[in-house]
């Protein structure tokens, strides 16, 4: 308290406040005696106070302490009022209490014992704040402490589990004694010699697991491979060498579908030696395997390409015309389902190419903006049409109303699942005229308008009128333009079977809206509302709908 | 809760007994057993199997071990099914993991739904 007392000009190192204040002549004393001052004017009204004031300096001090220490230790919220309130005296208190603390090395008495103690630098401060406890009764309050962290520390971990499993979509509840024990084996997957017999749908689920972990190897690879398999998915493949993917050709030759995603290390070896031993293959999906050359890619269907129902490619900028060219050449007569996404090397003279496969009932080509125009999508759906069920042209940013009203509108009577992300081509008038009085489409089952940023209130309001009886997934991620009012319709035209919507950045809904959808619609399940601040955790959600990306989810 | 036990038929209801491969009874709560669908079904009153009629069933596929970590399990989900949010950590050892996956597997029964009404 008395640091320069002495006059002594021999200081310590200080802290910046302490010079701070030095250099604007706050004096601690000084600022001791204002304190007492108003203490005493204070004590005129409650003649208690006016005895500790007169008591001895030992009593003064512990009193001023208390009051002091009371106000830091009660709530944040009332100490910002007490704050807004005496600002002064509370700054000064808090300067008073950290000055009145016996240093380290002094002798007290302890608040709760009453007993003779040598202060320290641990010496915990009282409950009340009022006085030091000694060592006995400080370590009895620190086991305490430690206690209430604890619970803190489980309560902040459940949470995060609990948003951790929202976030994999599952429900929060005792884990499955099947998954413990996959998660066991993934593991420890290097020192498992063999998987034996555990169903296909446990290996997916392991094989799954090891390519989140970026696990799947060489050597881990043979534990999946045997001869009667038929479907196999490898989502990480990006530590198989070329000769481990070959592997699996000679290990599984009875192989029906095979999904490679990351397969960069995929060569032109290896694609030749499926076309050879994969006799009885329907369907492939590789995902970056941008090693792999057009010439092998045609190999590969004049090979086998008259077997294939479904292929799917991404990634690449390998495939190009003469690809095509032998895809649609050997593949005509079966190929149902064809997906082309990032496929870089195709360009828009290639797309109708695509009108020589009449059995298509899926078609993707997404990402590939330079190739997807207008008038080439509408002669193609003129022959492909009538049959599609699927239609993804997500990222084709140079397609327009034209499209929609002169492709979509009058060929696509079949049509369920349509995919139109990030295509800013799209007006609110154009879209509302392909859904209006739309009666040669029963309805979509899947709509996908996600960051469709000229797409507004109309042309979503026109989809629900359309679409209300058999809509079960709609993405609206990002349609900036949308008001309350297409969400009120939502609600009220009885959407019974959409189990999946997504308006996350779409400002305008809040608690009130996604609790009236919720109310409204029977089967919904998953609502995905990142960056939706209106949603709190207050929204009154119904029991067994899980709503994702909630910021108070998080916290 | 586990461990063999010896003692002869008391006849009380709340108990059924599962008996490992290698000859080991373990006596456990009904409710701790119809946390497994497949046990369900075959202790459910209301069926007319052996199991149900003895309180007794017999599981050949499921060594001793194997069976007291079933039963470790079976508590283990009946205790925190309520409150699912403070569990501690159930102990799968490594080297029983891929035949507790195939036992666990059997005995939970196909169908998901099955746990879930």
């Amino acid at each position: 308290m008395s640091r320069n007392a002495g006059g002594s000009r021999v200081r310590g190192p200080n802290s910046a406040l302490t010079e701070f204040l030095r250099e604007r002549g706050i004096d601690a004393n000084a600022i001791r005696h204002r304190y007492e001052e108003t203490l005493q004017q204070q004590a005129t009204t409650s003649p208690d106070t006016v005895v500790t004031v007169s008591g001895s300096s030992a009593t003064s001090r512990s009193l001023s302490r208390d009051e002091v220490e009371t106000t830091v230790s009660s709530s944040s919220r009332s100490r910002k009022r007490t704050k807004k309130k005496h600002e002064d005296s509370d700054d000064e208190g808090e300067l008073l209490a950290r000055m009145t603390r016996p240093r380290p090395g002094q002798i007290d008495f302890c608040a709760e014992c009453q007993c003779r103690f040598t202060v320290t630098a641990y010496s915990k401060t009282a409950r009340d704040g009022n006085g030091l406890l000694c060592h006995s009764c400080g370590s009895k309050y620190a086991q305490e402490e430690k206690q209430q962290k604890k619970t803190q520390i489980s309560s902040r971990k459940r949470k995060k589990s609990i948003a951790a499993a929202l976030l994999d979509k599952q429900e929060f509840a005792v884990p499955k004694l099947q998954d413990l024990c996959i998660k066991v084996i993934a593991k420890y997957i290097e020192d498992v010699e063999i998987l034996g017999d555990i169903g296909d749908f446990n290996m997916e689920k392991i094989a799954r697991i090891l390519s989140r972990n970026r696990s799947l190897k060489d050597n881990t690879l043979k534990l999946f491979l045997n001869p009667s398999i038929k479907r196999l998915h490898f989502w990480d493949c990006s530590n198989l060498s070329s000769d481990s993917l070959e592997l699996i050709a000679s290990y599984c030759p009875l192989l029906e579908s095979l999904t490679l995603s990351m397969c960069g290390q995929m060569t032109d070896k290896v694609i030749d030696y499926y076309s050879t031993n994969l006799r009885n293959l329907h369907s492939l999906t590789i995902n970056g395997g941008f090693l792999i050359t057009s010439g092998c890619w045609v190999r590969f269907f004049d090979k086998i390409g008259s077997q294939l129902v479904r292929f799917s490619l991404a990634n690449t900028l390998r495939f190009n015309r003469e690809s095509l060219q032998a895809l649609v050449r050997n593949c005509s007569a079966t190929l149902e389902e064809l997906s082309l996404s990032r496929v870089g090397s195709l360009k828009n003279e290639d797309i109708p190419l695509l009108l020589q496969l009449p059995k298509l009932t899926a078609l993707e080509l997404s990402y590939m903006r330079d190739a997807i125009t207008d008038d080439d999508v509408i002669d193609l759906l003129r022959v492909i049409g009538p049959r599609l069920v699927t239609l993804n042209l997500d990222d084709s940013g140079d397609l327009t109303d034209k499209f929609l009203l002169e492709g979509v509108r009058p060929y696509c009577g079949r049509l369920q699942n349509l995919s139109l992300a990030l295509c800013d081509g799209f007006t609110d008038a154009g879209v509302r005229d392909v859904f209006k009085d739309w009666e040669f489409n029963n309805g979509l089952i899947n709509a996908n308008f996600s960051r469709c940023t000229n797409v507004g209130d109309e042309a979503i309001q026109a989809l629900i009128d359309h679409s209300a009886k058999t809509l079960v997934i709609l993405n609206l991620n990002s349609v900036y333009k949308l008001t309350t009012a297409t969400f009120q319709l939502l609600a009220s035209s009885d959407c019974e079977f959409l189990s999946q919507l997504d308006f996350g950045f779409v400002h305008c809904v809040g608690d009130e809206e996604i609790e009236v959808l919720t109310e409204r619609c029977k089967s919904l399940q998953l609502i995905e509302a990142y960056g939706n601040i209106r949603i709190t955790e207050l929204a009154k959600v119904k029991r067994g709908v899980k709503v994702l990306g909630r910021q108070s989810d998080s916290l | 809760m586990s461990g063999e036990n010896s003692s002869k038929d008391s006849g009380d209801k709340e108990y059924v007994r599962l008996v490992s491969s290698d000859g080991f009874e373990y006596s456990i709560l009904r409710s701790a057993a119809a946390v497994s669908g497949t046990l369900r079904g075959m202790l459910s009153q209301s069926s007319n199997f052996v199991e149900a009629k003895q309180n007794r069933v017999v599981l050949p596929n499921i060594s001793g071990v194997l069976l007291e970590k079933v039963c470790e399990y079976l508590y283990y989900n009946l205790k925190h099914q309520n409150n699912p949010g403070n569990i501690p950590e159930f102990d799968v050892p490594p080297e029983m993991a891929l035949e507790l996956l195939v036992a666990s597997d059997f005995l939970d029964g196909k169908d998901g739904s099955i746990r879930s009404e």
